[in-house]
Order: structure tokens, then sequence, then C-alpha cells
């Protein structure tokens, strides 16, 4: 596995210079991200102007919940967000074929290409903004579930990425779906609430087959001490089989592909 | 032991039909036809180790399919396909390593980054060793004579640049096998010569197994000694080209120019009359007659010049794809 | 900009076009149709974003029956109809003209005897045809499923006062995309752009809330903003919340704004095709 490090490598390394090339755009995107932060802070103001908890969860812990989710988010536009969304187009093209003649696993290399550059930024920056909510609504974290909810945290984006990959592997299927990004994005855009303010059915979808509970919810659930042990276990187990499912069927449509195309 | 060898190779694939019209659109959102169609029907042939073979055929016929078969890319329906000793869409690392695809028009590079770039990223794939890296790519970037243009972002390279940068990026580990798909498609002159001139020494040095398709005929008459000639998903001439030109061309093309007009009627005498000008004429005699008739020409009619040419393989070949061609 | 538009129609296009109209419409329908999977990811897409919102503020709500003149019945049905409206009078083209641009696309519409911008609208028009009869299906699945919380207008003059807004949003909305695709003249890579006209309208159409949930400043600021109409507007129209006198206001605003961003549009157009060098490929 030390030659996907050093590919790794290289495709950061290329990511890199490629941004390079692009710096002006940076300054705007930022800007914009910083009004798209606002509006969600907005929200969460516009909710608590007429309660003063949703759902059992206050103000502070509802910020807590928005901000998870925004580095959930980022730290997978970083890693994949650039990469598994462009699959429909590079089926449709032909330029997977390339990949499968290649000694390395065409998985890895459509999924983890082009790492996000502007993202890593923005990390950087929805950490300070993080680190001054913790600070502004005076949060006293206990350590073990502070470790706890980033392993979750981690899990969560395992979800996300199987998740992306999966709806991305029907177009080895259906044509243009493209925009199955689009409707990712926003489905999971719904994590950034608690769960609990779904009826039942809907909960128990965001707990399995539409899994967006996982990015931000669970984790801060963990954080906050609302978690049981037989959650966080729930939790990972679930990542990891969600995840070994996706590529389970990332193999399976392959194996289709290369049977019944010419 | 031939280092590609194929048996009855067939592929079939399924695609859907729909005709036409807004009500068969709404129809088809409950019901399809699905329909198959054989691309390979059961071919054979084998290659020896530093051949270089010409795979040619119209589109569709199945040239691409089986290159892909032999890439690993799609699995056959049936039959059996060796490259190396291996069976190419097992996709093993250790066959991978050895065999190199080209695709004329999908380029591998990174587009916005130095072909260099490219060629480190391809090192690591294939685990090429430093020492054997540096001294491959100082081999190909002198033989193609790009050294200069590495570190050029590859967007701003020319069309022929571009395709000798993606030559040394297939070539950097040295396969043993190299399939060529359309390489000197949509190339300048100069550059298309550049590129034939690099595989008939590339061939010839390290005895590289070639496969090339294409649709230039000067590719073929350059590089090919022997040619598969693919149809309808069956193979309809392997063999060498010469003998292909030598079986199949009959026939000389007399050129000539008349200082006056001289009748069609006329002409036809001499023998089958292709095209006719004022004072130009074009026709088409018994190979082994070629001389005389020239001779007779030259006595008997005004000529001003007279040019006696081979017909082209082109027109062998399209003889062969439509079908009128003795097999 | 449609009545513009229609006005072009009536003025000596013959018969024959209104066949061409029609078969261009079957095409793009056809189109549409063989790429279901797509059309089907727009209308979950439409629909996802607001379907948390109604659960959010039932909790909310919690023992309360009113907040700021809206009833628990009234919030729901507030951003029900915010999904029926994304299905049925959202634009969705400004990718679509960017690409064209780009790509050089623009080239072989040009050079054609119908206008591009008639091409593209016929594009929107006839996938509307389709999402509006999805919005119907679901319309009526929820109202079925859930009577209580679907508000139903009592008079007809209601419904049609509400559809009237609908084509006014509509317009706007397309206009909008027109801006942010015609962008491409310019920027080539509009996707800031595009996100930064979605999050404006995203707040100040009232996507997220009624408007009148929100601290007065943001109220204000709505006010002078087009996107108030796009929604706002017609779910206030479609849930009896607007007496004669703010109708009619209202009216006159969408119109006003459809107007001027319909020149601005124009203008745009114009521009753009003289700094247009036709090149993509």
């Amino acid at each position: 596995m030390n030659k996907y490090f050093k590919i790794y490598k290289i495709f950061m390394a290329n990511s890199f210079s490629y941004e390079a090339q692009y710096r002006g755009d940076t300054w705007i995107k930022m800007f914009f991200n910083i009004i798209w932060l606002a509006s969600m802070f907005l929200t969460v103001e516009v909710v608590f102007r007429h309660t003063s908890a949703l759902a059992g969860w206050d103000k502070g812990e509802i910020y807590l919940m928005t901000l998870f989710w925004i580095l959930a988010d980022e730290l997978a536009m970083m890693i994949f967000g650039a990469n598994l969304p462009q699959l429909p187009d590079t089926i449709t093209d032909g330029k997977l074929d390339i990949y499968l003649t290649k000694p390395m696993s065409a998985l890895f290399a459509i999924s983890t290409k082009i790492f996000l550059v502007r993202s890593l930024y923005r990390f950087i920056m929805e950490i300070i903004i993080l680190a001054a909510v913790i600070w502004k609504f005076d949060f006293a974290f206990n350590l073990l579930y502070v470790f706890f909810s980033i392993l979750l945290g981690l899990a969560g984006i395992f979800v996300l990425y199987s998740f992306t990959l999966m709806l991305n592997t029907l177009a080895f299927w259906l044509h243009r779906i493209d925009n199955v990004n689009v409707a990712i994005s926003v489905l999971t855009s719904l994590g950034k609430y608690p769960v609990e303010v779904l009826p039942r059915t809907m909960r128990i979808l965001a707990f399995t087959a539409i899994p967006i509970a996982f990015t931000a919810y669970i984790p801060v659930a963990a954080l906050t001490g609302r978690s049981s042990w037989h959650g966080i276990l729930y939790a990972l187990v679930f990542a990891g089989l969600f995840f070994w499912g996706a590529v389970k069927f990332w193999n399976f449509a392959l194996k289709r592909y290369s049977s019944a195309s010419s | 032991m031939p280092i590609i060898q194929i048996e009855n190779l067939s592929k079939t694939y399924e695609y859907y039909r729909k005709p036409a019209g807004f009500w068969n659109s709404v129809k088809s959102l409950f019901h399809r036809e699905k329909l198959f169609a054989e691309a390979v029907k059961s071919i054979n042939f084998s290659i020896e180790e530093g051949e270089l073979v010409g795979f040619l055929g119209p589109n569709g016929a199945g040239k691409t399919t089986t290159l892909k078969i032999l890439s690993g890319i799609i699995y056959p329906t049936s039959g059996s396909a060796k490259v190396l000793g291996y069976t190419p869409w097992k996709r093993q690392a250790r066959f991978q390593k050895q065999f190199a695809l080209v695709m004329g028009q999908k380029n591998q590079l990174w587009w916005d980054l130095p072909a260099m770039e490219s060629f480190i990223l391809n090192k690591e794939i294939y685990e090429v060793p430093e020492a054997m890296f540096k001294e491959t790519l100082e081999e190909l970037t002198e033989l193609l004579d790009i050294k200069n243009i590495l570190d050029v972002q590859v967007r701003k390279l020319s069309l022929g640049q571009r395709m000798k940068c993606e030559l040394v990026a297939a070539l950097l580990h040295s396969p043993r096998v190299l399939f060529l798909d359309e390489p000197t498609i949509g190339l300048d002159v100069v550059s298309q010569n550049n590129v034939r001139e690099f595989i008939k020494k590339y061939n010839r040095f390290k005895k590289t197994t070639i496969i090339l398709t294409s649709h230039y005929m000067e590719d073929v008459e350059a590089l090919c000694e022997r040619v598969i000639i693919i149809n309808h998903g069956l193979i309809v001439y392997d063999g060498k080209l010469q003998k292909l030109l030598d079986q199949y061309i009959d026939h000389k093309i007399l050129e000539v120019t008349f200082t006056e007009n001289v009748d069609a009627k006329t002409l036809a005498r001499f023998g089958k009359l292709k095209e006719r000008a004022a004072k130009r004429a074009v026709i088409e005699v018994r190979k082994d007659k070629a001389k005389d008739i020239a001779v007779q020409l030259l006595t008997k009619l005004p000529v001003d010049d007279i040019l006696i040419n081979e017909v082209g393989v082109d027109e062998v070949i399209r003889k062969i794809f439509a079908g009128t061609a003795r097999l | 900009m449609l009545c513009f538009l229609l006005l072009k129609f009536r003025q000596g296009r013959g018969k024959i076009h209104s066949i061409m109209y029609l078969q261009l419409t079957k095409t793009w329908l056809q189109r549409h149709l063989s790429y279901r999977a797509r059309v089907v990811i727009w209308a979950v897409t439409d629909i996802a974003h607001i379907i948390i919102f109604p659960f959010i503020w039932l909790s909310v709500y919690g023992q309360q029956q009113i907040i700021q003149g809206y009833s628990r019945a009234d919030i729901v049905t507030y951003y029900i109809i915010i999904g029926f409206i994304g299905l049925t009078a959202t634009a969705h083209i400004s990718n679509v003209i960017r690409l064209d641009i780009m790509e050089g696309a623009l080239n072989g519409f040009l050079t054609k005897p119908l206008p591009y911008n008639i091409f593209r609208i016929f594009h929107e028009l006839s996938y509307k045809i389709i999402t509006a009869a999805i919005a119907l299906v679901l319309f009526l699945i929820v109202r079925l499923s859930f009577p209580e919380y679907l508000i139903m207008p009592a008079t007809l003059t209601t419904w049609l006062l509400f559809f009237l807004s609908l084509i006014g949003a509509f317009a706007i909305s397309y206009t909008f995309e027109l801006i942010i695709g015609f962008g491409a003249f310019w920027f080539g890579e509009t996707s800031a752009l595009n996100q930064f006209i979605n999050l404006l309208q995203m707040v100040f159409s009232g996507t997220i809330a009624p408007l009148i949930f929100f601290p007065s400043i943001i109220q204000q600021v709505a006010n002078l903003l087009p996107f108030k109409y796009l929604i706002y507007f017609p779910v206030e129209i479609y849930l009896n919340h607007l007496n004669a006198g703010e109708i009619i206001a209202g009216f006159t605003y969408q119109l006003i704004w459809m107007g001027a961003l319909a020149l601005f549009v124009f203008a745009l157009w114009r521009r753009g095709l003289k700094s247009y060098e036709g090149v993509g490929i």
C-alpha cells in the first residue's frame, strides 16, 4: 500500500500545482463561502427567535451541529468532492477504460484524483469559527466524548463517501444522472438539524437508507453526552457495512460494464 | 509460444431499441425492446513476439472491441484470449505492468499540468524503479525530440506534441505489448510521419509486439508487414500485406494527357475508362498488359504525357470491406 | 419577457411556425422522457431542500397554535406550496446556456433560423410540463394523506390569483437563469455567481422560513429585492394572508421586476453576443 501513498502524494502535489494557477478565484470563493456560512447561522437564529430549544437542543448545541456538518461536508469535498461527481461523465466518454488497463485500483483513482486545496483553506477557516462558537457558548467537553465524536465524524465521512459512490455508480445503468450529486448535496444538508423533529418513518430512513444522521447528528449527540454505547456501536458498524456495500456494488457494476458493453 | 493468442473469441452485447416519435417515448417508459449485436464472431489469430500487426476494418467492424478485450477492459462472451500468457480480463497487476494502451482520441495526460507530472504519476502506478525511469525517459524524449516541452502544460501543446507525450507516458514502463488505437488521427502530415517513424524504430529496437488500428493507409503501408482485416465481426484476411496487394491487385492505372481531344470510344478500346476530361483520361488495364498498352497508346494516339500508377491499398481494402473482392 | 415573446409570435409568424413549435415541444418532451432518471432526481432535489422545515417548525410550535399569523397548518402548507412552486415555476436552464457558450455550441444555434432563446424557452417549458404533472400528482397524494396539514384556498379567486402570481414567479426565475447563464460570456466559470444568487434567493425569497419570521432588517432588504416574488408573494396569496391592497401592490412590484430584469437581460444578451467570439473547440 506504500504505492498508493506515493500515488496520492502525487495527486496532492498536482492539485496544489493546479490551484496555484487559478489563485484569483480563491478569494472570491472564500467570500461567497462566508456568506453561505452566514446564511446557515441566520437560519439558526430565525428558529431560535421563536423558541429556546429545538427538540431538546439549545442554540449553542444547534450551532455545534451546524458547524460539525459544515466541517464534515468540507472534508468530504476536499477528498472526493471533485472526483465522484465526475464518474458519470468518465463512464460516458470512455475515460474509465483507461483506468481499467492500469495496475492500480480504478476506484481509488476516480475517488481521489483531485484534492481540493480551496476546501483546505475553507476548512481551516471553519475550524476557527468552531473554536469561536465553543468559546462563545462556553462549552466544556468531556474528553472521552470528544474522542468518540471525532471517531463518529470520520465514520460519517465514510458514510457520505459510500452514499455518493453508490448513487454515482448507477451511472453505469442510467444515463445523464450527474445531477444526482446535487440531490445528494441537498439531502445531506438536511443533516444539519436534530433528527428528533422527524416523524418515525423518516427518522428511520435518516439512520439507514438515506443516511443523513451520520454526518453531524450522531457525532454531536456523542459530544454532548446524548449517545448510548449501542448508539455509537451502531453508527460505527453501519459505516463499516455501508462502505463495504458500496465497494461491492462498484465491483459488481464494473463487472457488468465489462460484460455488457462493447 | 505466441505472445498473443485468440481462439474462437466472440462478443455479443445488448442494446435497446427506441423507435422515434412522442408516443413511442411514452411507451418506452414501460417497456423497451432489447436487441443483441454480435461485435465479434468466433475469431482466431495468434501473434508472435516482436511483430507489428495492422488491424484494419470499417467502423463497427469489431476491431476496437477486440482491442478492448485484449486490454482487459471488457469480457468476451465466449472463447479465449491470452496475452503474455495471461487472461486479460482478469486484470492482474503483473499483466498490466507489461502492456500499454494508447488511444488516439482519448488522452491520458493531466490537462492543466506539464507532461512531466503525468510521467511521474505513471512511474508510481507502474512501479518503475528510479534509475530505469530516468534512462527510459531520456531515451524516449530523445527519440521523439520533446525534451523542451516537458515543462509546458499539456493543453498548450499542439496535437502532434501531445501525441508524442502520450506515447512517452505509455512506454515509460517498457511494455512488451503495445496496443495503438488510431494513434495518428487528427495529426498533421509531419506529425503523422514522426509518429510512424518512431513506432517503426521502437518496434525494431525493443522488439515490442505492437497491434495498430488505423484508418490511414499510409500508417498501414509504412508500418505493417502483416495485416488482419476484420469486417462484420469476422476476420476476412490475415497475412502479409504484400501478399494481399499481389493477390487482389490485378490491374494498374494509366494516367494519360493528350495534345488533342480523343473520344471515349477510341479510349475504351485500350482498357476500362475510369475518368475522362477534355485532354485527359484515366484508364484501368490489366497488370501484365500495362506496359504493352502504354506503348500502344504512345504510338497510336497524340499523347503528351503518360503515367503508370499502382492501385492504392485503400482500394483493395475498400473492395474487401464492400465484399466485392474474392476471398 | 414572456409577453414580449408572445407578441413577437403573433407578429406575422405563419401557421408553419406553430407546427414547428409543436414539433419542438414534442421533441423536447421525448428528450426529457428519455432521461427520466435525471428528471426524477431534479424533482427530488426541488422538494428535498424544504422537507425538514415543516417538522422543525412543528417542533418549535410545541404547544403553541400560532406564530406571527401562521397556524400549524399554515406553516406546513407553506412548505408544501414552496415544493409545488419549486416544481412548477422554477427554471433550471442556466447551466445549459453556460455550456452552450463555453463549448461553442451557441454557434450552431446562431446560424439557424430558430432563435436561440426561443429554443431554450421551449426546452424549459416542455420540462415544466413534465414537472408540473409530477407536482400535481404529489399534491394530490399529500392532500389525500394529510388533509389537515394542507390548506386549500376557499375561493376560486384565490386560486386564480395564485396561478397568476406563479406565471410572474416563473418569468422572474427564468430571467435570473438567463442572467447567470449569460454570465458565461464574460466569466466562463459562473458557479460563484450562481451560488451567490441561489443564496440570496434562499434567504430573501422566504424559502428558509416565512419572511415575517425574520428580523425586520432582513424583511426590509427582502422588500427591495425581486426574490420575494418568486416564493413568498405567491404563497401568501395562497394562504389568504394578503388583503386586496397588498395583492395589487404585490402584482405591481412583480411586474416592475419582470420588466426591469427583462430589459437587463436583453442588454446582456446583446452585449454578450458582441463579445462572443465563437470559441469553443
